[in-house]
């Protein structure tokens, strides 16, 4: 794998928001897997959260990790393919941990189901060289404020 | 990391979420046996390509020993099959997932990986581990999954 493959166009509206607001933060010169292993970590503390107040805050702190990790690498230029995959791999593992704890709801099924087509995405998206993926925590983190 | 951590701390959390009291010993043995086995690969590799492993050691290398299923692609297998087994027994289905994807993680963030195998081989590194570091992330894992295993047991009994 020798590049990053390019994000989506309808994406840009919602990354041109990012990239304004991760230049109005500090970000620590820190290796960005520490953000991979609180996003992971904070996964698997989500199988054991019991309110959805619990769960909103779980969510939320795991997508924020996402962004720091890739914001973190973007700005002290140690973006690569390598670190491409490794967040590929947290985010899929993420929603794995998130979809099973939710798998006894019918929208926790769904997305459990729609995990899989993630992870193939995943495939598809380094073959391709255009990165492909549901963006399946925000619409259960959207599900779940409005459920509350 | 070691099968002994993989498999205390993996089935650990699998057992946990999915409310498996001590009586229920098949869930249990699930949970062991979904947390480990798929160390298994790493004898069919070691076997292989033993004269490699003799010149070079084994330390360190072990991420070379593994087949596809300690991938995305054993993820993606395994969630397959657990969604097939969840029509029939849900609990059992949690079980072997989350047992199954702890051990993978773990390996994942201790050690190198070729996640996109055997489609694309690039290998990352979480963290530059030492050989000497991971020992004592073993040792902690054992020791911490250990106590909260007799936690569990006291505390379900």
């Amino acid at each position: 794998m020798d590049h990053i493959p390019c994000r989506p166009s309808i994406a840009t509206p919602y990354r041109a928001l990012l990239s304004s607001l991760e230049l109005q933060i500090v970000l620590p010169n820190v290796n960005p897997s520490y953000y991979h292993l609180l996003g992971l970590g904070l996964s698997v503390l989500y199988l054991f959260a019991l309110t959805p107040a619990q769960k909103i805050g779980l969510i939320a702190v795991i997508l924020i990790a996402d962004w720091l990790d890739g914001a973190t690498a973007r700005r002290h230029k140690r973006c690569s393919p390598g670190g491409y995959l490794m967040d590929l791999l947290t985010d899929r593992a993420s929603e794995a941990f998130i979809f099973i704890a939710e798998a006894g709801t019918l929208l926790g099924q769904i997305c459990f189901l729609l995990w899989m087509v993630n992870v193939a995405l995943a495939f598809y998206s380094v073959r391709s060289n255009k990165h492909a993926a549901l963006p399946l925590r925000f619409a259960i983190l959207v599900i779940l404020v409005f459920q509350f | 990391m070691s099968p002994i951590a993989h498999g205390l701390s993996a089935s650990l959390i699998a057992v946990t979420f999915a409310r498996v009291s001590p009586n229920e010993t098949p869930y249990i043995t699930t949970a062991l046996i979904a947390a480990t086995a798929v160390d298994l690969d790493h004898l069919f590799y070691i076997i292989r390509d033993r004269a490699m492993y003799r010149r070079g050691g084994y330390l360190g290398q072990l991420h070379l020993a593994r087949s596809p299923l300690h991938e995305l692609v054993g993820f993606l297998i395994v969630g397959l099959l657990c969604t097939l087994i969840f029509f029939v027994d849900p609990k059992l289905a949690y079980v072997i997932f989350i047992a199954f994807s702890a051990h993978l993680i773990q390996d994942w963030i201790v050690g190198k990986s070729f996640p996109l195998t055997p489609f694309n081989n690039t290998c990352i590194q979480f963290f530059a581990l030492t050989l000497k570091q991971k020992a004592l992330i073993d040792i902690i894992i054992i020791l911490l999954s250990g106590v909260l295993w007799i936690i569990y047991l006291a505390v379900q009994a």
